[in-house]
């Protein structure tokens, strides 16, 4: 049964000279975001990263673009918490600073708290709004903490 | 192009240029207003990639690929998948749609639109390799969902208590909350939450299902999702669905090839 699954055939003809090197470089591609993606249930180290993705604070550009072309739909259980309200967000908690009621509510703040938490492992960043100079509207990281429970993998 | 590719091909298309374009009534309000007040968080985007007219015109540009529904020359087909692998890409790195995970699904669709184009067909196995990848691609993305869900707060059914079951205004959840009280509200959501990652499970392994059922069962799950959350939902399934649609079209094409060619054995010779 398993020899009619188009996986079976692309699994047995990877090595041979009928299969493309797109079918071939696809294939590794698709491996190494799974791994990617598996790797945050193991490892702490590789759920900070993501978080930190999530949290729009990489160690730099080309690190948090890594981490954007892998599907990760409604990772973590995130919260950002303004003045008002806190509120739970399905995906990035950094998304309500790009939203555009959201963003209003946020000018009239003077910090942006986010946070995520998985199995244990929780991270909790603090901006700084500022308005300034007029019509540019940046947050910076004024504070990150990171802390973890153990795991029983 | 073979008739059946070119059939796999535009139906794929038609689903990211929908799931792309879905949402224009509310992308364009938050366009307007990054235009207005310009956002930078922790310089961490370079310049282009926080310049609002340039995304304006990287997310006009996928609409020239409808030359696709009027062209037949492969040319058009192949630029057309690398012009929405690149407009997905810098949607997917830009600081005013980063968030949004339409174009996580629609540069992998595109992506699969390419393999589509330049994969050689000659034989059943070939297609069948280009059908194993558009699979794991589907399973892939179902993947990175489980795997984030696998904490207490998903298993408890806390995450969409709080941001579905007691906050969303499109149906069932108006209705239910207007019929259950907050306990069974919160017994509902675990419940719920339990079967959204069961579901997300049963699609990760998707790729051990043969073609025919793989088809329709990721077809109903793909729309129920979006049925079960909001239309705006259909931006990230719409091109998963899109590639589901093309494995049906070029499996068909297959199926037809291998019966040609055991007809063809079969027959007495002239």
């Amino acid at each position: 049964m398993f020899r009619n699954l188009p996986i079976y055939t692309l699994l047995t003809n990877l090595t041979k000279a009928t299969c493309s090197w797109y079918i071939k470089v696809s294939f590794l591609a698709i491996i190494a975001i799974c791994i990617n993606v598996i790797s945050i249930y193991f490892s702490e180290k590789a759920t900070l990263r993501v978080m930190k993705a999530f949290h729009l604070s990489s160690n730099n550009y080309s690190e948090w673009a890594l981490e954007q072309v892998t599907p990760r739909m409604y990772n973590f259980s995130n919260y950002s918490k303004s003045a008002s309200a806190k509120e739970q967000v399905n995906h990035y908690p950094t998304r309500l600073m790009t939203f555009v009621n959201s963003k209003r509510k946020l000018r009239d703040q003077a910090t942006f708290h986010i946070s995520s938490e998985y199995r244990g492992t929780r991270l909790e960043t603090i901006f700084l709004v500022s308005e300034k100079p007029e019509n540019k509207f940046s947050l910076f990281k004024i504070k990150q903490q990171e802390s973890y429970e153990n795991r029983e993998n | 192009m073979k008739i059946e590719r070119i059939k796999a091909y535009k139906s794929c298309l038609l689903f990211i240029l929908a799931a792309i374009y879905i949402k224009v009534l509310f992308f364009l309000p938050m366009f307007r207003a990054n235009l207005e007040v310009e956002l930078r968080v922790s310089d961490l985007f370079p310049g282009a990639l926080s310049s609002t007219p340039f995304l304006l015109i990287i997310y006009s540009l996928p609409v020239l690929t409808c030359i696709c529904f009027i062209s037949k020359k492969k040319i058009a087909y192949l630029y057309s998948a690398i012009l929405l692998i690149l407009c997905s890409l810098i949607l997917l790195l830009h600081i005013g749609t980063y968030n949004d995970a339409t174009f996580t699904t629609s540069l992998w669709a595109s992506i699969w639109l390419l393999l589509l184009t330049l994969s050689p067909m000659d034989d059943a196995k070939q297609k069948l390799q280009l059908i194993g990848i558009g699979q794991l691609i589907i399973a892939m993305t179902f993947l990175g969902g489980f795997i984030g869900k696998l904490t207490p707060e998903y298993w408890s059914g806390e995450v969409l208590f709080n941001a579905y079951f007691m906050y969303k205004n499109n149906l069932p959840y108006p209705l239910i909350r207007s019929l259950c009280d907050t306990e069974t509200i919160r017994v509902i959501a675990k419940y719920f939450s339990v079967m959204v990652i069961l579901t997300e499970l049963f699609m990760a392994l998707s790729f051990l299902l043969p073609v025919r059922k793989f088809v329709p069962i990721g077809i109903i799950i793909c729309s129920g999702i979006v049925l079960f959350s909001h239309i705006y939902l259909f931006s990230v399934m719409g091109p998963l669905i899109g590639i589901i649609v093309s494995i049906h079209f070029l499996n068909k094409d297959s199926d037809e090839t291998l019966k040609d060619k055991a007809l063809s054995q079969n027959l007495p010779s002239l």
